[in-house]
């Protein structure tokens, strides 16, 4: 039911949501903006779980609910399943996503950046400017997936590796 | 008559409790609905039987009282859903459609941005649809339409014959107006119930024309 949205508007959102909380809303604290985008994507993630756990049956473990994260949560809301997932049995669990769809459009080419490479302190490499360009955006995905797994009764905490883009692996350690 | 719903959280916090009697017994209600949270727990900690119903969401009849029967739903967020009716045979299939409109409703009612996760609903909205989805209640109604079905059914075989048919029809006639005479709360939820069953067509002219006043005029229409 209910009107639709073109998938290119959201993406634009988030991007504009994450820059405007870099740059202009915490422009000199980016731990308070990471925090502040992380809560967005836990309450995000908290109230789109609600919808897709309708009309199913409960989980019997953290298996099956992470099981549930990587197949149908992502594909209502990436239209693809997450492509490989990793276990230590005890308690992590690696997402790992080939093609990250809020990250396909982020450069990966640090040449772009050799004007400021030239201007900056030689401790600031343009790769770690990337780098942490790029992890402000991963941050909102990390909290949607905590929010999610939280309201499902798993308490988690959610960080991402982006050594390859566009694959993005997310690893969710549940605390005890 | 469902006589009120509950919604509670994960950590037995109530969300959302609504009675809907005139009467006082308001505070009854609810001791019956905490009351009955414990029977919640433990069907979920020690389920009778493994299988299909092992983790399902809808947790059945969670104990009769003398007036009131307590039903439970419990979804993968661990929010329950309770509902008090002094309604003595409903049928399973209606509780459980009424707690899929119930759990459609919640959900919207949580994606509200302003609504904080762990605090009491308070959007008016929700509480409408909550209110409205209790219609039709269909325990009255149906049994109705399941008399006039039967009526009509065992009239059937007389039709072959002319002066038969003439004769049934008559009784039929006299049936069918007595069958409309009561009160006008009742013909409106018949006809509510003819029209979401939407396979006795018959049935929801006749009610709806008989609310009208011209029942006997257009009668002989449906026969010829």
């Amino acid at each position: 039911m209910g009107r639709e949205v073109a998938e290119s508007c959201i993406d634009g959102v988030i991007i504009e949501m994450v820059s405007a909380y870099c740059k202009r809303f915490y422009a000199t604290k980016p731990e308070l903006a990471a925090r502040r985008i992380e809560a967005i994507g836990y309450q995000v993630g908290h109230q789109l779980i609600e919808r897709y756990t309708v009309e199913r049956p409960r989980f019997s473990d953290h298996l099956e609910a992470i099981k549930f994260i990587c197949k149908d949560f992502w594909s209502e809301l990436f239209k693809k399943q997450i492509d490989n997932l990793k276990t230590n049995h005890r308690g992590t669990f690696v997402l790992q996503d080939n093609r990250f769809r809020w990250l396909t459009r982020v450069s990966i080419d640090p040449s772009l950046d050799i004007n400021e490479a030239s201007l900056e302190s030689s401790a600031v490499t343009p790769e770690n400017k990337a780098a942490e360009a790029t992890s402000m955006h991963l941050y909102f995905p990390c909290g949607i997936i905590r929010g999610a797994l939280s309201n499902l009764g798993i308490p988690c905490a959610v960080s991402a590796d982006i050594s390859n883009l566009p694959a993005c692996s997310f690893v969710v350690r549940v605390k005890a | 008559m469902i006589v009120c719903v509950a919604v509670i959280g994960h950590q037995n916090n109530p969300l959302y409790l609504q009675s809907f009697t005139e009467a006082d017994d308001a505070l009854k209600l609810h001791h019956i609905v905490h009351c009955s949270l414990d029977v919640v727990d433990e069907r979920v900690n020690n389920p009778k039987k493994s299988g299909p119903t092992l983790n399902e969401t809808f947790l059945g009849m969670l104990y009769p009282t003398e007036n009131y029967k307590v039903y439970g739903y419990l979804t993968n967020t661990k929010v329950k859903f309770l509902m008090v009716t002094t309604d003595l045979d409903v049928k399973d299939a209606d509780v459980r459609s009424f707690f899929r409109r119930f759990h459609a409703a919640y959900v919207d009612a949580v994606s509200n941005p302003f609504h904080v996760p762990g605090k009491k609903i308070t959007s008016k909205a929700f509480a409408e649809r909550v209110s409205g989805t209790r219609f039709p209640s269909p325990t009255a109604t149906p049994r109705s339409s399941l008399e006039y079905c039967r009526k009509h059914v065992d009239s059937a075989p007389y039709k072959s014959s002319d002066d038969a048919s003439k004769v049934s029809d008559e009784e039929l006639k006299t049936w069918e107006a007595e069958f409309v005479k009561v009160d006008q709360a009742t013909l409106f939820d018949v006809i509510l119930v003819s029209i979401s069953s939407s396979s006795l067509s018959l049935l929801v002219a006749l009610t709806t024309l008989s609310a009208y006043g011209i029942f006997q005029l257009l009668f002989s229409e449906f026969y010829c």
